[in-house]
């Protein structure tokens, strides 16, 4: 046990390190700071789905929701960002909180409502008829908190959270019941698990990170339009890393992420659509011939992932 | 009702939209008893385990268990209050190793449980305890659903056609094991087709046809019932 | 209001036909085609360029990328279904696996039309608005109301009415017990599901004109929409469909014309307001317990 402590220990400080260090040697730090969000939300997908079997195809929905709660706590309350983040993290928490009952529908239902459902805040936030509250399409502009470094940062730490709340769920019995649910949700209420509460827990954790990454990339971008925090290439992007690497571990959503967006961004940026061609017989091949991720790869071979 | 019933099940009715899977079932179980269900597939044998269980709410009726009305309680609720089952077809959380399996239930339990090593020991899985669930066959599965439900310290057991598929020396070992269960204090209400397996765990059987109980009483009986012998051998 | 109502009627119609061939496609796999949208958006890029490289008229590319795309879906079922269906979890497997499919045809759409929306601007249908009780309508919704309503009969009729749609609402009301029952299943299957994508592109045809013009970021959108309307009138129940897509069209045209600003967000809600309250649908029997 005290020796898994030091594992998981070790994983956070190398992750935090790492993108500490990264900005000396690579000095795109845009680029540092997205792949972080990626790696950030395929994680917080990777709880859902992993873990509980439920693919949220609108996850996007709490990246945006907590990017505008953020922004709008400091546009119009005037908080400090960091206070703000919060704000947009535990905004995001309530609407998972809102869109729970969700969770009683089974697996493609529920994949698609939560896509409806994100569809339905973007429209109700870029809506012109609330201009005067989210400023509508005309988007969000949060110049005079422009902080790129502090705003880096911050999604560090950030990202170390979300690291370790993952390690935790792997080794601890909530994630040992979240595994039985998914296997068997009938047999997990047999034993005594409280299927409905727990995968609402697992929801809100995943919808609270979201979130708050959602408010650090608006912190960090400052200026964005309301489709670029509700697109949905965002949830997308989070799957796909997500499977490619190998729900339900640790390392595979990171290692999807890091390999993926690092390959979208020496192929994509100019023509996503050759990128988008890519990751979508990515999917197909992978569901086909490799439902389990590259993770799946090391474990045929014996080795344990973490 | 009598007042040592465990288990009593008075009035339940249940329908999935247009088709009426049980039409007023009654039955009572009483306190370290062994009641057996048996009827032709459709009677609604496996329908009313999981009203009893908690996986469905019953359309109308009620559910006693212990002198308290259930009726509707969820399946997690069930499994606190001492009542688990196993299933017709297995269940088990098939990524899971054995043990995991037994110390999920085992650390949801509210009640005093057993030991995992004590409860797979019981079963014969000792040796498969750090195999995944899913890749035991059907009859070492069967066991473990029956491993995670005594992981719960049930009061009351249902065993839902443990019996199906498994070789006669095994269906021997398994009535074993239930007796021994038995008589460590656990009720039972058992499904099975088998009459042979049934007549060595139960007192006494209910006959169910068509979604309702036709017969009540011992098993030598049942067969002597007209009633019986026309579902089974008419129908 | 009569106005939106007719009106409703007409897009429901044309509606329902969008939805149907989801619902074929769910009825006999129990799978979402998530890719079903993209496939209403290829008939639309396909009926614009047919009528700008050879004029030719839209209901014409209607049949021709209906018959063209039903012969796409036999083949994509045998390449696809039976690997899905063999593994252990069919249908989230397939969600993920028609997305990616989905994903796959929204990028070459872009890269052979390009980013922006394309229509048909000439008035193909004729400029005269149609007369329908005193209210003047655009040729081209009536015309389309009324192909849809041809297309749904022609399906009603093969559900009904043939030896082969007799076994495939076998296969609807349990695959099972279809097998055993000597029915082949994945002929009846592949013809259901190759339908349902013949269906999609059929109504793409004549998307270029209902839903003002086709961009190849149609396919999600109308993907849900169509989710919505076979929700709405209870999953795997064709007919049902139908007065599906009437509720959607007629509720989308009295938001267009009382709330315009808030129409858009009307198949979302409708949607998870139909899952969370009466998830089988207004006119479903209650669906298995899940």
């Amino acid at each position: 046990m005290l020796r898994r402590r030091w594992v998981d220990a070790v994983v956070v400080v190398v992750v935090v390190l790492a993108f500490v260090l990264a900005p000396q040697a690579y000095s795109n730090e845009t680029l540092l700071f997205q792949m972080m969000v990626y790696i950030a939300l395929s994680q917080g997908v990777n709880i859902l789905y992993g873990f509980t079997g439920y693919l949220p195809f609108g996850y996007v929905g709490f990246f945006g929701i907590g990017a505008y709660g953020a922004s709008l706590l400091m546009l119009h309350l005037n908080w400090p960002p960091i206070l703000a983040l919060l704000g947009g993290g535990a905004i995001a928490v309530l609407l998972g909180l809102v869109l729970s009952p969700l969770l009683r529908l089974s697996g493609a239902y529920f994949a698609i409502a939560s896509l409806a459902a994100s569809q339905a805040v973007y429209l109700i936030v870029s809506n012109p008829a609330l201009q005067n509250v989210t400023y509508g399409p005309y988007g969000i502009q949060l110049v005079s908190q422009f902080n790129p470094t502090l705003s880096y940062y911050v999604m560090v730490v950030i990202l170390a959270l979300t690291v370790a709340v993952v390690l935790y769920i792997r080794r601890s019995r909530f994630g040992t019941a979240l595994q039985a649910m998914r296997d068997d949700p009938v047999s997990a209420a047999m034993a005594g698990v409280p299927v409905v509460r727990q995968r609402t827990f697992a929801w809100m954790i995943s919808a609270g990170i979201a979130g708050l990454v959602g408010g650090a990339f608006a912190w960090q971008t400052s200026v964005f339009y309301p489709d670029a925090v509700f697109s949905l290439s965002i949830s997308i992007f989070a799957i796909v890393f997500t499977l490619f690497g190998g729900a339900g571990t640790l390392l595979g959503p990171l290692f999807g992420s890091v390999v993926l967006y690092g390959m979208y961004n020496t192929i994509g940026i100019s023509d996503p659509q050759y990128f988008q061609l890519i990751y979508g017989l990515l999917i197909i091949l992978l569901v086909l011939f490799l439902p389990d991720g590259a993770a799946s790869l090391l474990k045929r071979r014996g080795s344990h992932v973490l | 009702m009598s007042s040592d019933a465990l288990l009593s099940v008075v009035g339940v009715e249940k329908s999935f939209g247009g088709f009426q899977a049980l039409r007023g079932v009654n039955l009572e179980v009483s306190k370290g008893g062994a009641l057996g269900l048996v009827g032709p597939n459709g009677s609604g044998k496996t329908t009313l385990i999981n009203i009893i269980s908690g996986i469905y709410a019953p359309t109308a009726g009620k559910v006693r268990f212990g002198g308290q009305d259930v009726t509707g309680r969820l399946p997690h609720q069930m499994s606190h209050l001492g009542v688990n089952r196993t299933f017709q077809v297995p269940k088990p959380f098939g990524s899971l190793t054995v043990r995991q399996n037994v110390e999920v239930a085992l650390g949801h339990s509210r009640r005093s449980g057993r030991k995992t090593d004590d409860i797979l020991a019981f079963l014969d899985l000792a040796e498969l305890a750090d195999r995944e669930a899913g890749s035991l066959n059907t009859a070492q599965q069967k066991l473990l659903d029956l491993g995670r439900a005594l992981a719960t310290d049930p009061q009351l057991l249902l065993v839902d056609e443990l019996g199906a598929g498994l070789s006669p020396a095994d269906l021997d070992l398994v009535a074993e094991k239930l007796n021994a269960l038995r008589r460590d204090g656990i009720t039972m209400l058992v499904v099975e087709h088998l009459m042979g397996f049934l007549g060595k765990v139960t007192d006494d059987v209910v006959v169910m046809n068509a979604g309702a109980e036709i017969f009540f009483g011992k098993l030598e009986a049942a067969a002597q019932d007209p009633k019986v012998v026309e579902v089974f051998l008419g129908g | 209001m009569l106005y939106a109502l007719i009106a409703g009627v007409l897009f429901g119609l044309y509606y329902a036909l969008i939805g149907l061939g989801l619902n074929l496609t769910f009825g006999v796999l129990r799978m979402v085609n998530l890719a079903h949208g993209d496939f209403v958006m290829i008939g639309g890029f396909a009926a614009v360029t047919a009528f700008s490289a050879w004029h030719l008229h839209p209901l014409w590319s209607l049949v021709l990328v209906a018959v063209l795309i039903f012969a796409v879906g036999i083949a994509l079922y045998y390449v696809l279904v039976p690997r899905i269906a063999a593994t252990k979890d069919p249908e989230m497997i397939s969600l993920v696996l028609f997305f990616g499919l989905s994903q796959v045809i929204e990028a070459l759409a872009v890269m052979r039309f390009g980013n922006n929306t394309q229509s048909i601007y000439e008035p193909v249908f004729g400029k005269a608005p149609v007369s329908i009780l005193g209210q003047p309508f655009p040729a081209v919704w009536v015309v389309s109301g009324l192909v849809s309503l041809l297309a749904l009969l022609l399906v009603y009729l093969y559900l009904y009415r043939t030896r082969i749609g007799y076994s495939t609402r076998a296969v609807m009301a349990s695959r099972e017990e279809a097998e055993v029952s000597g029915i082949s299943v994945h002929k009846v299957s592949a013809i259901a599901f190759a339908i349902g994508l013949g269906l999609a592109a059929a109504a793409g045809a004549l998307a270029p004109f209902m839903l003002g013009g086709i961009t190849p970021d149609l396919g999600v959108g109308l993907t849900i929409t169509a989710f919505a309307v076979i929700v709405l009138g209870s999953l795997g129940n064709p007919v049902g469909t139908v007065a599906g897509g009437l509720i959607y069209g007629i509720a989308l045209m009295l938001m267009q014309t009382y709330l315009p600003s808030w129409s858009a967000l009307l198949p979302y809600l409708l949607l998870l307001l139909v899952l969370l309250v009466k998830p089988s649908g207004l006119f479903g029997r209650q669906v298995r317990s899940a």
